[in-house]
């Protein structure tokens, strides 16, 4: 890790911690090298916030992990300017729990927002336009929940 | 007269109603969608693949008022200017590079506003991989990804589940890695450069960069038995070594290749019409690239000099030496300069790596028939001709891989049209789509 990056990864851990529990419960580095945080669902927003203000302006991706028991919201971002990566996590209910929107920090959290919907049923509130995106409209359930049972008969399409 | 051509007569007049009433719906269903609402059921339902029109009148009534008919009363408000109307592209469309959507906005010739649809081709990559063995992924992603640059997309995985292993790459099967990975690199971009020929009216240029194309697939087919989907990249380096004479038969290949880049200029880069089709249209800056999330080619024709191959080494790219081709404005001339020029790069680093080639095995050894990695999640990301892609693996200690996200460098480029067309024409979003190099199996997986 370079100079810069470990500047900016005490920075962003520094600015997490002063929001207290309610914006960071733990954080470690992964095998591979990744800043990982995990933040309280009410403190998803303002640590994702934080994390965009420390200059993480690439997002990779944002999905999901379904765990049986509960969901894992994964948002992956990194740095321009230091090369730091930070993999922001946060723990949901299988049904009922949402989210706020990060589509005003990262351009491209918009489709991956409409997809993590789509495929895990996530609802993200504020995002501007929550529709499926991968899947038709009329597509029952969503396919990536480790508990998603395919329904479609293929012999006799019904959706062309 | 006989019984029988008096029905054909009513057959004939019968489907010529038919042929009327099925144009006047599909003008009246087109002028009535509205990209801003939100979608309804019933209103993709009806707008998928076969885009059936919806319901309509009867003939008699719409034959000589269509123009009042465009848009049924009611249903949707016609704006006070009245040029400003909606324009569908696709699903099949050959601007489009695949199936994909635009439900264009425009105003007058314009580009006002565009919604993009994507999804016609979704296999769901991420399922079918969480039922089969970590060795079996790999023909998935070859396929069901990007198929114009498989083995990036075999790279990346390859790099996700190597770090999740811990297995290392023996030193021969990086320098095989690297150097069909920029032969690959070749590939896409000449079929990138000549299908935007084929997009703005030079069809002569698409043919002759395929020509060139198919010399570097036929050593493809050499070391892999494969032109297309190659599954060439295993857990822990290649499968075949090269065969004899096919590191001399590559560099004459490139030879060939750029050999040809004087009469590419002359047909098609320093052609007058390609100047004013491309100069200065959909210019990007570099806050802005930065602010929608420009990868790759896009993000480099802006000025930035990011890559990853560079700025964050993976396999053994800090070996070598190469430049990283930038542009000025951005527009749609820049990001097919800096493709070409990553062409002559990319031999570069052909040549290089052909020279430094080591002998040794290309495998490494005992990884498992049945890897079972230990519970854990991984990111690798690399350079792919369309920018940068990504595999998110998580373990659960078993078999199969638990989760895989995959980043598609073209999900993200297709996500990005609507920030880089608005404002331009409608000829223009042709080559716009042409320049961010869309190919569809890896925005909808």
């Amino acid at each position: 890790m370079n100079e810069s990056a470990h500047d900016t990864r005490s920075n962003l851990l520094e600015a997490a911690r002063r929001g207290g529990a309610t914006s960071l419960i733990g954080y470690h580095t992964a095998p591979d090298g990744a800043l990982c945080l995990l933040a309280p669902r009410s403190g998803y927003r303002r640590l994702a916030e934080a994390v965009r203000a420390a200059g993480m302006d690439r997002l990779d991706f944002l999905s999901c992990v379904d765990w049986g028991h509960h969901f894992t919201l994964v948002l992956q971002t990194y740095s321009f300017a230091s090369g730091l990566t930070v993999r922001l996590r946060t723990q949901l209910a299988r049904e009922g729990h949402e989210v706020p929107t990060v589509t005003d920090l990262w351009f491209l959290a918009d489709w991956e927002e409409r997809e993590t919907f789509d495929q895990f049923g996530i609802v993200f509130s504020g995002h501007p336009d929550l529709r499926r995106l991968l899947n038709v409209e009329s597509w029952e359930g969503h396919p990536l929940r480790k508990d998603y049972v395919d329904r479609v008969d293929i012999t006799r399409p019904q959706y062309f | 007269m006989s019984t029988d051509d008096t029905r054909r007569d009513e057959h004939l007049d019968a489907a010529g109603h038919a042929g009327a009433s099925e144009t006047t719906a599909a003008d009246s269903g087109g002028g009535a969608v509205d990209p801003g609402a939100a979608t309804t059921a019933e209103d993709t339902a009806a707008t998928a693949p076969a885009a059936p029109p919806p319901a309509a009148p009867p003939a008699d009534e719409t034959v000589g008022n269509a123009p009042e008919r465009l848009v049924p009363e009611g249903e949707y408000e016609p704006p006070e200017d009245v040029q400003d109307f909606l324009i569908n592209i696709g699903p099949h469309h050959p601007g489009t590079h695949g199936v994909m959507r635009l439900v264009t906005r425009l105003d007058g010739e314009r580009v006002a506003g565009l919604d993009v649809r994507i999804g016609y081709m979704h296999r769901s990559l991420e399922k079918i991989v969480e039922n089969r063995s970590y060795h079996q992924v790999i023909a998935f992603t070859d396929r069901t990804a990007d198929y114009l640059a498989a083995m990036h997309n075999d790279w990346v995985y390859c790099l996700a589940a190597e770090k999740l292993m811990g297995i290392a790459v023996p030193e021969r099967a990086e320098y095989l890695r690297v150097i069909v990975g920029e032969m690959n690199r070749i590939t896409s971009h000449l079929m990138s450069v000549g299908a935007l020929g084929l997009d703005s009216g030079a069809p002569t240029y698409f043919l002759w960069t395929f020509n060139a194309r198919e010399k570097l697939v036929r050593l493809f087919e050499e070391i892999c038995g494969a032109r297309l989907t190659y599954v060439y990249m295993r857990l822990g380096g290649v499968i075949y070594d090269a065969p004899p004479g096919w590191t001399g038969r590559v560099r004459a290949a490139l030879r060939d290749v750029l050999d040809e880049f004087p009469s590419y200029r002359n047909l098609f880069h320093d052609n007058y019409i390609w100047h004013e089709r491309s100069k200065g249209v959909s210019r990007l800056t570099p806050e802005e690239a930065l602010r929608i999330g420009a990868h790759g080619p896009v993000l480099r024709s802006t000025g930035t000099r990011w890559d990853l191959r560079r700025d964050m080494p993976y396999s053994i790219y800090d070996r070598f030496e190469f430049d990283i081709p930038v542009g000025t404005t951005g527009d749609v001339y820049d990001r097919t300069e800096v493709r070409f020029q990553e062409i002559i790069e990319s031999a570069k680093i052909i040549q290089q790596a052909i020279e430094d080639l080591p002998e040794g095995p290309i495998l490494a050894p005992r990884v498992p028939r049945l890897p079972t990695p230990a519970p854990g999640e991984v990111y690798a990301r690399l350079e792919s001709p369309r920018g940068e892609i990504g595999c998110y693996l998580v373990s659960d200690g078993s078999m199969k891989p638990y989760r895989m996200k995959w980043r598609g460098a073209s999900f993200h480029n297709v996500a990005m049209l609507p920030a880089l067309s608005v404002g331009y024409t409608l000829s223009d979003l042709i080559n716009i789509v042409g320049t961010i190099d869309p190919v569809m199996g890896d925005v909808d997986r």
